[in-house]
């Protein structure tokens, strides 16, 4: 496939997935009410918290949480959908490749992913009137970005696995709490069992959460650099495994007859 | 003639699951071993009853699931393996309204995959159209696909499918549920498609349709390939050329009995789940006179004489009557 056919099959999967995401009423909520929840509940909680805490665990914790859902939700509910729909095996056989038409889906609910931060961090600052602190804000900039790719990445890598099972939706639901929980998006990791924090640093937005928290607080150079390069790493590894995982998929979905609805 | 499809020793298990708590895994043989092949250019039926693995077949010859044992080679290659190879070359329609994006018009379902078939976009409109017009909804294609028929969606399932020019079509089962008028525009539309040199393999409960469209068929059962030939070679297997069809209620037993020893009735046969009785016979006229000399006109009510046809051949060989 040459790079102009493989943009074509990007941009009509995300466009298609953009339009498509939002006209069901579940994913409005996700999208466009829920991260208004996150950020009261949150903003209640840190109310009387420092400046520094409420920035980092509401204004940031809030958007990282809707973001997260709205990927989580469709990454995994995408693919189920689609076995439902029955167009899980069009697309799967297309010539365009189905890693490419899963990453434009990805992007296209990412986009609203985005969005979804955005409302929730509107809703904090009108809402709390409170200060918020950044001292760097191209470290800011950088880690978001950081963070919306390595998000992408990690969609990519469950759609794709999502593909093999059939209990997608299952699996969906499991996986959308912990993360809050496991990667210091509300609460410090540190404050967690020492067994468990491993299992933080396996997952990205552990590392994209302590980037954010230092452009917020500030920090030395060498921590700066050692969570950027975390952040990186971890996200290079996930799209490493997509990028297998994909090429296994095509063989193991049709021999453990996943694609249908038998 | 050469062969696009070669299925050869085709064998499919699944594995499933027995039991909530306690799950015992179980093998669950779909397909049997069944060997055909379809010439380039033919219409090719398989039939046979829901489980026969008609599904199955198709799923695996269009690569999407792979065989246990056994050769399912399309085009020339290997449907497991050299799936890159066969996928641009053909398409499918899978019978029912889903494989299409409700929510999005038909136009914007067609330019959709018409990107994932990497058709390029300044041929797009074009092509687009044309299909439109040839599946007769180019006048509704703005409209949103939930607000279609099933006729239409299943139009548009075929446009859909024709978007790469394939070389082989293969529809399973793409008039279910149809009325008798969306039935028939969509059998002209595949042959239409015939007509331009697409191999179809087809799949179809109705037998009428089978006899209308296609030029060979397959009859599988459990599985197993139980009959292959042209449809009038099929027909051929039944003796008798002709059949009376009686309405069951109109005799008793007794009578039934009667008739059987008749020299010129070859066999009656009440069909399962239904209020009629075949009597095939090749004299029909002289059973028929002997009815009218024994019980009076009154009995001849509601009697016809029929030709053999697909359905007798498919009852004869799948089951679904007993003989009296």
């Amino acid at each position: 496939m040459q790079f102009k056919d493989i943009l074509q099959v990007v941009l009509s999967s995300c466009k298609n997935q953009f339009y498509m995401s939002i006209g069901r009423a579940t994913f409005q909520f996700c999208v466009l009410a829920q991260p208004i929840v996150y950020g009261f509940i949150l903003g209640m909680m840190y109310l009387d918290q420092s400046n520094e805490a409420f920035t980092i665990y509401v204004l940031m914790g809030s958007g990282i949480v809707s973001f997260w859902s709205s990927i989580c939700f469709s990454s995994a509910s995408d693919i189920n959908r689609e076995r439902f729909y029955g167009t899980l095996e069009n697309i799967f056989v297309a010539p365009g490749r189905f890693e490419w038409i899963i990453l434009g889906k990805v992007i296209g609910n990412t986009i609203w992913g985005v969005i979804s931060m955005m409302i929730s961090a509107c809703f904090v600052l009108i809402f709390f009137n409170k200060s918020i602190v950044v001292s760097n804000i191209g470290l800011l900039i950088i880690g978001l970005i950081l963070m919306v790719v390595s998000f992408v990445a990690i969609a990519f890598m469950l759609a794709g696995l999502f593909t093999l099972s059939r209990s997608a939706r299952v699996l969906m639901n499991c996986m959308e709490h912990p993360i809050y929980i496991l990667c210091g998006v509300v609460f410090p990791v540190e404050i967690l069992p020492g067994f468990i924090q491993p299992i933080s640093y396996i997952l990205s937005p552990t590392w994209a959460v302590k980037v954010l928290r230092l452009a917020v607080v500030g920090g030395p150079l060498n921590d700066v650099r050692y969570y950027l390069i975390g952040l990186v790493s971890v996200t290079v590894i996930y799209i490493v495994i997509s990028a297998l995982s994909f090429k296994l998929i095509d063989k193991r979905a049709r021999v453990n007859a996943t694609l249908g609805v038998y | 003639m050469e062969s696009v499809i070669i299925v050869k020793d085709l064998v499919r298990q699944y594995e499933t699951t027995e039991g909530i708590i306690k799950k015992t895994k179980k093998t669950v043989n779909a397909l049997n071993g069944i060997s055909f092949e379809v010439k380039k250019g033919e219409i090719f039926g398989l039939l046979g009853p829901n489980g026969a693995g008609k599904t199955t077949t198709i799923k695996v010859l269009t690569t999407l699931l792979s065989p246990s044992s056994g050769t399912a080679k399309v085009l020339g290659f290997d449907a497991f393996g050299d799936e890159k190879l066969i996928r641009p070359r053909i398409n499918f329609v899978f019978g029912g309204e889903r494989s299409l994006y409700w929510r999005l018009s038909a136009e914007d379902n067609l330019k959709y995959f018409a990107d994932l078939y990497l058709i390029p976009r300044s041929e797009q409109n074009a092509l687009i159209d044309s299909l439109l017009k040839r599946v007769g909804l180019d006048d509704v294609k703005l409209r949103k696909v939930e607000s279609y028929s099933k006729g239409m969606k299943q139009r548009l399932q075929v446009a859909r499918a024709l978007l790469n020019n394939p070389e082989v079509v293969f529809l399973d089962e793409p008039t279910i549920g149809l009325d008798p008028v969306g039935a028939r525009d969509l059998r002209k539309i595949i042959q239409e498609i015939a007509a331009l040199g697409t191999t179809v393999l087809l799949t179809t409960h109705y037998m009428q349709e089978a006899e209308e469209l296609c030029d060979r068929i397959a009859m599988i059962n459990e599985g197993k390939m139980i009959a292959l030939n042209t449809v009038d070679g099929l027909k051929s297997m039944i003796d008798q050329p002709t059949k009376l069809r009686v309405p069951s209620e109109r005799f008793t037993s007794a009578e039934l009995l009667k008739l059987k020893e008749h020299p010129s009735v070859d066999k009656i046969i009440q069909l399962d789940k239904s209020n009629f009785i075949d009597i095939h016979s090749g004299e029909a006229d002289t059973v028929l006179s002997k009815i009218v000399h024994e019980y009076g006109r009154d009995k001849m009510r509601g009697i016809q004489i029929l030709d053999v046809n697909l359905e007798d051949v498919y009852i004869e060989l799948v089951g679904g009557s007993h003989a009296i």
